[in-house]
C-alpha cells in the first residue's frame, strides 16, 4: 500500500525534533511559573537572594539550549510548519547569545519575589524569537510574534511599580496589540489571495498568478506597518521614547534589541517569497520603494529627534530608530539583484552588531545605577570617568560603536551596510548610502555628547554606585566581543555568508 | 624588519594599556617618565626600522612598498555563485517569466547572472580586506617625523600637566600609535580606520585638558573632521567600487593594487572628477584648506602644548598625506583636471588669507595657527603641481612644517607655563629676560619662514619651483606667503622679544631661561631643522624613489595628457619641456642651489 | 486588478450606502418631539442614580480575562477532538473502505479533496493505513495532553498567586491593620 501521507505524518510527528533549544527554554518556563509561587508570600516578598537562583537557573537553560544548538543537526528542512536553514542557526546562535546577555542585564534590575517570572518571560521571549526564524506559516508565525509581544508586556511591567513604569508598561501593550492586530490583517489577505498559510505555497501562488495580486500588497503594507512597529520605524517609533523611557533599563534593553531582531527575521522570511515570487509584477514596485522611503525618514526622524534629547534612555531609544533605519537599508539592498556583499548579509552582521552594543550600553547604565535608581539625565553621567574610570571607558567603547568610529565592530557594521549599498549599483540605493553618511555624521553629535558628559565634566558628587557583578559581567563581555569583531570579524561574517548561501 | 614594524606600532599602545590598567592613579612624576621611556624606545624602534628600510622596492607601480606585511581581514564577497536566482528556477519552473528570455524588459535579477559583462568579478567572488602594513620613503620619513615629535610632546608637558596625568600620557601615546598607523597603513579601509582612530585621543586630550573654551573646540573638532571624513569614506567605498567592477581585482582595497590596476585601466575622467572631490573634502577638512580652516586656530589655542605639538606636527600632515597616497596616484586625470586648479586656488587663497590674518594676531599661539594654514597653503600647491619638484618639495614642507611648527608650539608653551600669557601686547623684550629661550625661538621663526640653510627653504623652493612649471601666476602668489610669512613672524619677534622688557602684572622672578628638560624637548627639533637644511639629499634620497614612482603616472603618455588638459583646462596646459623633470633633476637643482648658497 | 479592485469598490460603496440610507429615511419620516422624559437616560425602565461614568471595580476585569483566557483555549480542543476521532476511526480494521477514504480525506483535505480527486484517482483510493493512523492519534493525543499541561501551570500559577480570590490574601492584611497599607 503506497503510503502518501507517510511524509505528512512524519512532518508533523518530527517537528518537535526541529525545536528542541526552545522546548528547554520553554520547559524551563512552565517549572519557573509552577514553582515560582511558592517561594513567594502572598504579599509578594521572598527569601533575599532568590533572584541569584533564578538567574542561574535561567543561565543554565539557556547554555543547555547553547549546546543543542552547537550540536544540533544542520540539515535543511523547508516543508511542514517549521523551517530549518542556516538563517535559524544564526538567529539561534545571536538570540541566545544576547538572552544570555540579557539575564545578566537583568539580574539585579528585579526584586527577589517577580525574578521567577522575569526570568521565565526571558526565556519565553527567547524561544519566541527563535520560533519566528523557524516559522513556515503563517500561523507559526503569528504564534512566535505573539510569544514574544506578551512576554515583554509582564517584563516591562514587572521590575517597578511606579507610575511611569506602568504608563509604559500600558503604552506598549496598547500599541503592540493594535499592531498585531495590523499585522494579523494583513496575514488574512494573504492568506486570501492565496488560499494558503504556507510560506513555500505562497510564493508558488504568488509565481503563478496571472493577475495583479492587489490583495498581496495590501496585505504585505498591513504586515509591514504591523512589523514596523517592532521595529520602531518611523511613523510608527513614537510609543519608542515614553517607553524606554519609564521602564527599568533592563527592559529597555530588550525593547532596544529583540523587537527588532525578530522584525527583522520576519520581514526578511516574509519579503523573500514575496518579493522574490513575483520580481516583474507590481509587488516589487510597491514594496521596494515602500521599505526605501521607511528606510530613509527613520534614519532622518531618528537621528534628528535623538539631538535633541536630553534623557539618556529616550536618546537610546532615538537612536535605536536610526538604526533600524541604517539596518533597513540592508532590506532593501537584499532585495535588489545580487550585490556584493549581499544587503542581508550586512543587515545580519549588524544586528548581532548592534546587538551588542546596545545591551551593553545599557549594561553600563544599570551598573552606574545609584540607590537603584535609574540613570535618567545626560547630567547623571558627569563625571564618570572619575568615579568609574572602568564604567566609562567600556561607555564610550559603546557610545563610538553605535557612532560607527573604528577600532569598534559597529564600524565595520555600517562599512559592509554601506558597501552593500554602492556596490549594488542601483542610483536609489547609493542615494541611500549617502544618506547613511550624512546621518552617521548627525549621529555622532549625541553619542559625543555622552561621552563628553563623561569625560569632559566633572562628577557631580562623589557617589560610586553599586557594584552588582552581574551587569559588569554583561557590558565587559559585550566590550571585548565589539572590540574583539573589529580585528577579527571573519568567524560572524562566515556565519552570515553561510546563512545567504544556503 | 616586521618585529621591529609590530614593535614600533604596538609599543605605545601597549604602554598606554599597562598604564590604564595598572598605575591609572599615578602621580604626574611616575606617569611622565613612563611615557618618556616609552616615546623614546618607540623613537629609537623607528630609527633602526629606518635603517633597515630598504633603498628601492621590489615592485612597481604608482604606490609602492619596500616591506610589507599582509593578513586577510574580512573577505567581503560570498565564494558561492548568487544562489537566490537557482533557487528560482528550480523552486517555479514554469513562472512566467522563465519562458520568454529574450524579451528585452526581462528582470535584472534573471539576466545578470548569466550575462558574462556584467558579472562582478572574474577573478573569483573574493573582494578582501586586509590587515595591510607597508613601508616605503614617504610613510617613514612621516613615522620618523611623528616619533620624533612625540618625544617632545612628552617633554613639554612635563608641569604644564598636573591632573590625570597617567591618562593624558596614555592619550599621546595611543595617538603616537595610531599615527603610526596611519603611515604604515596600506589598505583603504584600514588607512581610514586610523585615520578616524587619532580623532579619539585628540578629542579627549583637548576636552579634559585644554583651555577655558576646550569642550567647545573638542567637540567642534571632532564632529567637522568626522563628516569630512564620512565623505571620504563615501568616497574610498566607491573608489573600491568603481574600480573592482572596471578591473576586476581581487584585493581593490589595497593601494598598491589599486594604483597598478587603474594605471593601466584608468576610471572615466567624470566618475574620476566624482570621486576625487568626495575623497578631497575629507582631507582638504583635515589640511586643512582656506574654506575649511575655521576650526584649526580655536582647537590649537584650546589645546594643550603637546596636543597643538602632535596636531600642528603630524595631524595635519594626514591631509597632505592622503591626497598623496589615495587621491593623486588612483585618480590622476582628475588630480590633473579639477584637483590642480581647485587645489591651487584655494591654497594660494589660503596662503594669503592665512598669513594676513596671522599678522593681525595678538595670541602668539594663534599666529603660529593661521600660519600653518599658510604653510600647508604652499605644500598643497607643491604636491598638485604634480611633477617630481613639486612633489618632493610638498612632501619636504610637511616634514619640515611639522618640525618648524612642532618647535613653535612648544616655544609658546614654554612662554605661556612663565607667564600665562601668550598676548603680544602683554609680552615684550623678553630676550634680556630668558636669552636662550628667544634666541631658539628667533632660529625656530627663520627655520619657519624658509631662511636659506634651514630646512624650510628646501620645501618652499621646491614646491613653488613645482608648481611654477605648470602656472607662474600661482606660484608667483603662493611666493609672497614667504615674504608674508616672514613679515608676521619677524614682527612676533620684534614685539615679543626686542625692545623694552613688558610683563604682565605680578611677580616674575622666578622666571627662568630654558631648563634642562625644556632643552631636551627643543634642542632636537632645531637641530633637524638645520640638519635638513644643510642636507636636504637625505629627506630627498629617503622618498625619492616614491616621488618618481608617483611622477611619472603624470608624463610618462605625454601627449595623452597635455591634450585632455588644453582641452579642459587651457591655462594649465604644458610643454612637454618642462613636463619632463625627473626627481635626479630636481635633486641636482636643489644641490646646486644649496652649495651655492653655502659658499 | 479591475476585477478585484472593482468587487472592492463596490462591497465599499454598498457598506457606506447602506449604513448612510437607514440613517438619511429615518431622519426624513420621524416626528422630533422631545421632552424632558424621553431625553433622559434609559436603564431598564428604573430612573438612574448617580453617574454612570463610575469606576468598576478591577477584580471584575481580572475575573473576566481570565474566563476569556481559558475559554478561548477550550476551542483548541475542538478541531484536534476531529483529528482525534478520525484517526482512532481509522486505526480500526473492520471498517469499509470507502468509510476509510472518507476519513482520510477529511484528515489531509489537501491530497484528498474531491477537486483533485479525478486527477489523482490513484491517491484518493488509497486510504491511511491504520498503525499509521493509530500513531498519528496517540500523538495527537500526547500533543494535547501537553497543551493541557502548560493550561494547567497557567491555573496553578493563577491559583497559588491568589487570583482567583475574590478578596485576596494581602488586602485582607491590610484590612487587618491598615497601617501598614
Amino acid at each position: 500500500m503506497s503510503q502518501p501521507d507517510a511524509a505528512m505524518i512524519s512532518s508533523v510527528t518530527s517537528a518537535a525534533g526541529k525545536v528542541i533549544p526552545e522546548l528547554v527554554l520553554l520547559g524551563t518556563v512552565c517549572i519557573n511559573f509552577l514553582v515560582g509561587p511558592f517561594l513567594v508570600t502572598p504579599s509578594g516578598r521572598a527569601l533575599p537572594g532568590l533572584r541569584h537562583r533564578w538567574g542561574g537557573i535561567a543561565i543554565a537553560a539557556i547554555c543547555t539550549a547553547l549546546y543543542l544548538w552547537w550540536t544540533g543537526s544542520t540539515e535543511v528542512v523547508t516543508t511542514g510548519p517549521f523551517r530549518v536553514d542556516n538563517i535559524v542557526w544564526y538567529v539561534r546562535g545571536v538570540m541566545l547569545i544576547a538572552a544570555l546577555l540579557l539575564v545578566l542585564v537583568n539580574w539585579s534590575q528585579i526584586e527577589d519575589g517577580k525574578a521567577a517570572e522575569s526570568h521565565a518571560c526571558l526565556l519565553a521571549i527567547t524561544a519566541g524569537v527563535n520560533l519566528v526564524a523557524l516559522a513556515n506559516d503563517l500561523t507559526t508565525l503569528f504564534l512566535a510574534l505573539e510569544l514574544i509581544s506578551i512576554p515583554t508586556y509582564l517584563f516591562l511591567f514587572l521590575p517597578r511599580k511606579d507610575a511611569a513604569t506602568q504608563e509604559a508598561g500600558v503604552k506598549y501593550f496598547l500599541l503592540s496589540v493594535f499592531s498585531s492586530a495590523i499585522m494579523l490583517y494583513g496575514f488574512s489577505l494573504i492568506y486570501g489571495m492565496a488560499g494558503t498559510t504556507d510560506l513555500p505555497a505562497i510564493q508558488t501562488a504568488l509565481a503563478n498568478s496571472n493577475q495583479t495580486p492587489v490583495l498581496a500588497i495590501l496585505g504585505m503594507v498591513f504586515v509591514v506597518a504591523g512589523l514596523a512597529f517592532r521595529l520602531t520605524a518611523v511613523p510608527f517609533h513614537f510609543y519608542a521614547p515614553d517607553v524606554f523611557q519609564g521602564s527599568a533599563a533592563s527592559g529597555a534593553a530588550l525593547l532596544s534589541f529583540v523587537p527588532k531582531l525578530a522584525g527583522f527575521i520576519a520581514l526578511i522570511r516574509l519579503l523573500e517569497p514575496v518579493v522574490d515570487a513575483a520580481p516583474g509584477l507590481l509587488l516589487a514596485d510597491v514594496m521596494l520603494p515602500m521599505l526605501w522611503w521607511l528606510s530613509v525618514i527613520t534614519m532622518f526622524v531618528g537621528n534628528f529627534l535623538g539631538i535633541l534629547q536630553n534623557d539618556l534612555r529616550r536618546m537610546l531609544a532615538y537612536s535605536g530608530v536610526a538604526h533600524v533605519g541604517y539596518m533597513l537599508v540592508g532590506l532593501n539592498v537584499g532585495h535588489h539583484t545580487t550585490s556584493v556583499p549581499d544587503g542581508i548579509e550586512a543587515l545580519l552582521f549588524y544586528l548581532a552588531v548592534y546587538g551588542l552594543m546596545t545591551i551593553g550600553a545599557f549594561a553600563v547604565l544599570i551598573a552606574a545605577e545609584r540607590d537603584n535608581k535609574p540613570l535618567e539625565t545626560l547630567d547623571q553621567l558627569a563625571g564618570l570617568h572619575r568615579v568609574r574610570p572602568g564604567l566609562a571607558l567600556m561607555l564610550m567603547v559603546f557610545m563610538f560603536s553605535l557612532a560607527g568610529m573604528p577600532p569598534t565592530a559597529g564600524f565595520l557594521a555600517k562599512l559592509n551596510l554601506f558597501f552593500a549599498a554602492w556596490a549594488q549599483g542601483d542610483v536609489s540605493n547609493r542615494w541611500l548610502a549617502l544618506f547613511m553618511v550624512i546621518n552617521a555624521a548627525m549621529g555622532s553629535w549625541y553619542y559625543l555628547r555622552v561621552v563628553g558628559a563623561m569625560y569632559l565634566r566633572e562628577p557631580l558628587d562623589e557617589h560610586h554606585g553599586s557594584h552588582a557583578p552581574a551587569p559588569i559581567i554583561a557590558s565587559v563581555a559585550c566590550t571585548a566581543m565589539v572590540i574583539t569583531l573589529f580585528f577579527v570579524p571573519t568567524w560572524l561574517w562566515t556565519m552570515v555568508q553561510t546563512v545567504r548561501s544556503s | 624588519m616586521t618585529t621591529l614594524v609590530f614593535a614600533m606600532l604596538l609599543l605605545p599602545a601597549i604602554a598606554a594599556v599597562l598604564m590604564l590598567v595598572l598605575d591609572a592613579k599615578a602621580t604626574a612624576a611616575r606617569a611622565r617618565g613612563f611615557a618618556l621611556v616609552a616615546t623614546v624606545a618607540t623613537l629609537i624602534l623607528s630609527w633602526s626600522v629606518a635603517y633597515q628600510l630598504p633603498a628601492t622596492s621590489q615592485q612597481a607601480g604608482p604606490v609602492t612598498t619596500r616591506w610589507e606585511w599582509r593578513h586577510t581581514w574580512l573577505t567581503l564577497a560570498s565564494p558561492a555563485p548568487a544562489p537566490t536566482v537557482v533557487n528560482h528556477e528550480a523552486l517555479s519552473p514554469n513562472v512566467i517569466r522563465g519562458q520568454s528570455p529574450e524579451e528585452p524588459k526581462n528582470t535584472a535579477s534573471t539576466s545578470k547572472p548569466q550575462d558574462p559583462s556584467t558579472s562582478r568579478s572574474p577573478s573569483g567572488d573574493f573582494i578582501n580586506l586586509e590587515f595591510y602594513l607597508g613601508l616605503d620613503g614617504l610613510g617613514m620619513a612621516m613615522i620618523l617625523l611623528t616619533t620624533g615629535l612625540c618625544v617632545s610632546a612628552i617633554l613639554v608637558s612635563w608641569s604644564e600637566i598636573r591632573e590625570r596625568s597617567a591618562e593624558f600620557y596614555a592619550g599621546i601615546l595611543i595617538l603616537e600609535a595610531g599615527l603610526i598607523g596611519v603611515f604604515l597603513a596600506y589598505d583603504l579601509i584600514l588607512f581610514y580606520a586610523f585615520f578616524e582612530f587619532t580623532l579619539l585621543p585628540l578629542f579627549l586630550t583637548i576636552g579634559v585638558w585644554g583651555g577655558p573654551k576646550r569642550r567647545y573646540a573638542a567637540g567642534k573638532f571632532f564632529i567637522y573632521t568626522l563628516a569630512g571624513s564620512l565623505v571620504m569614506l563615501l568616497g574610498l567605498v566607491s573608489l573600491v567600487v568603481e574600480t573592482q567592477s572596471l578591473t576586476g581585482i581581487s584585493t581593490p582595497f589595497s593601494m598598491p593594487d589599486m594604483a597598478r590596476a587603474l594605471q593601466d585601466q584608468p576610471l572615466p575622467v567624470e566618475t574620476q572628477t566624482i570621486l576625487f572631490l568626495l575623497i578631497a573634502t575629507g582631507f582638504l577638512i583635515k589640511v586643512p584648506m582656506f574654506p575649511f580652516h575655521t576650526w584649526l586656530p580655536l582647537v590649537h589655542v584650546e589645546a594643550p602644548t603637546a596636543g597643538s605639538v602632535d596636531l600642528a606636527g603630524v595631524l595635519l600632515k594626514l591631509g597632505c598625506y592622503g591626497f598623496l597616497r589615495i587621491a593623486i596616484p588612483m585618480l590622476p586625470d582628475a588630480s590633473l583636471t579639477v584637483g590642480q586648479p581647485l587645489v591651487a586656488i584655494l591654497a594660494v587663497i589660503g596662503v594669503v588669507y592665512g598669513s594676513l590674518c596671522a599678522y593681525h594676531q595678538t595670541d602668539i599661539k594663534r599666529m603660529v595657527a593661521y600660519s600653518s594654514i599658510a604653510h600647508l597653503g604652499v605644500c598643497m600647491l607643491g604636491l598638485f603641481a604634480l611633477n617630481a619638484e613639486g612633489l618632493s618639495g610638498g612632501i619636504c614642507m610637511m616634514i619640515n612644517h611639522g618640525l618648524a611648527t612642532g618647535a613653535l608650539f612648544s616655544l609658546v608653551g614654554m612662554i605661556h607655563e612663565r607667564y600665562h600669557t601668550r598676548s603680544l601686547t602683554d609680552l615684550g623684550g623678553l630676550a634680556s629676560r630668558i636669552p636662550l629661550l628667544s634666541a631658539l625661538l628667533v632660529f625656530i621663526s627663520f627655520a619657519s619662514i624658509g631662511l636659506p640653510g634651514l630646512n624650510g627653504f628646501i620645501g618652499e623652493i621646491l614646491s613653488l619651483l613645482g608648481m611654477f612649471q605648470v602656472s607662474a601666476i600661482y606660484a608667483v602668489i603662493g611666493t609672497t606667503g614667504v615674504v608674508l610669512s616672514a613679515w608676521y613672524l619677524l614682527r612676533m619677534v620684534q614685539v615679543g622679544l626686542f625692545g623694552p622688557l613688558r610683563e604682565p602684572a605680578g611677580d616674575h622672578s622666578h622666571v627662568s631661561d630654558l631648563t634642562v628638560r625644556e632643552g631636551l624637548a627643543i634642542w632636537p627639533l632645531a637641530l633637524a631643522c638645520l640638519g635638513l637644511g644643510l642636507f636636504p639629499q637625505t629627506l630627498l634620497n629617503l622618498i625619492e624613489p616614491d616621488v618618481k614612482a608617483l611622477a611619472v603616472i603624470y608624463y610618462e603618455p605625454d601627449e595623452v595628457i597635455v591634450q585632455k588638459t588644453d582641452a579642459i583646462q587651457p591655462s594649465f596646459a604644458m610643454t612637454n619641456s618642462t613636463a619632463i623633470v625627473t626627481s635626479d633633476q630636481a635633486v641636482e637643482t636643489i644641490s646646486s642651489i644649496q652649495t651655492g648658497e653655502r659658499r | 486588478m479591475t476585477d478585484v479592485a472593482g468587487h472592492l469598490l463596490i462591497f465599499t460603496l454598498c457598506g457606506v450606502v447602506l449604513f448612510v440610507i437607514p440613517l438619511v429615511i429615518g431622519r426624513w419620516i420621524r416626528p422630533a418631539r422631545p421632552s424632558a422624559a424621553k431625553d433622559d437616560i434609559y436603564e431598564c425602565g428604573e430612573p438612574t442614580i448617580g453617574s454612570s461614568f463610575i469606576q468598576f471595580d478591577l477584580r471584575f476585569y481580572v475575573v473576566a480575562l481570565l474566563f476569556i483566557v481559558f475559554d478561548v483555549e477550550l476551542v483548541f480542543f475542538f478541531p484536534w477532538a476531529q483529528v482525534f476521532g478520525s484517526a482512532i476511526h481509522l486505526a480500526d480494521t473492520s471498517i469499509s473502505a470507502d468509510a476509510a477514504n472518507h476519513l482520510t480525506s477529511t484528515l489531509f483535505p489537501e491530497i484528498h479533496s474531491p477537486a483533485t480527486s479525478d486527477q489523482h484517482s490513484a491517491i484518493s483510493t488509497t486510504s491511511l493505513h491504520p498503525r499509521a493512523a493509530l500513531a498519528l492519534g496517540w500523538m495527537s493525543f500526547v500533543d494535547v495532553i501537553i497543551f493541557f499541561a502548560v493550561l494547567l501551570v497557567g491555573f496553578a500559577y493563577l491559583w497559588k498567586r491568589g487570583d482567583l480570590d475574590w478578596v485576596r490574601a494581602d488586602e485582607l492584611k491590610s484590612i487587618a491593620n491598615p497601617s501598614h497599607r
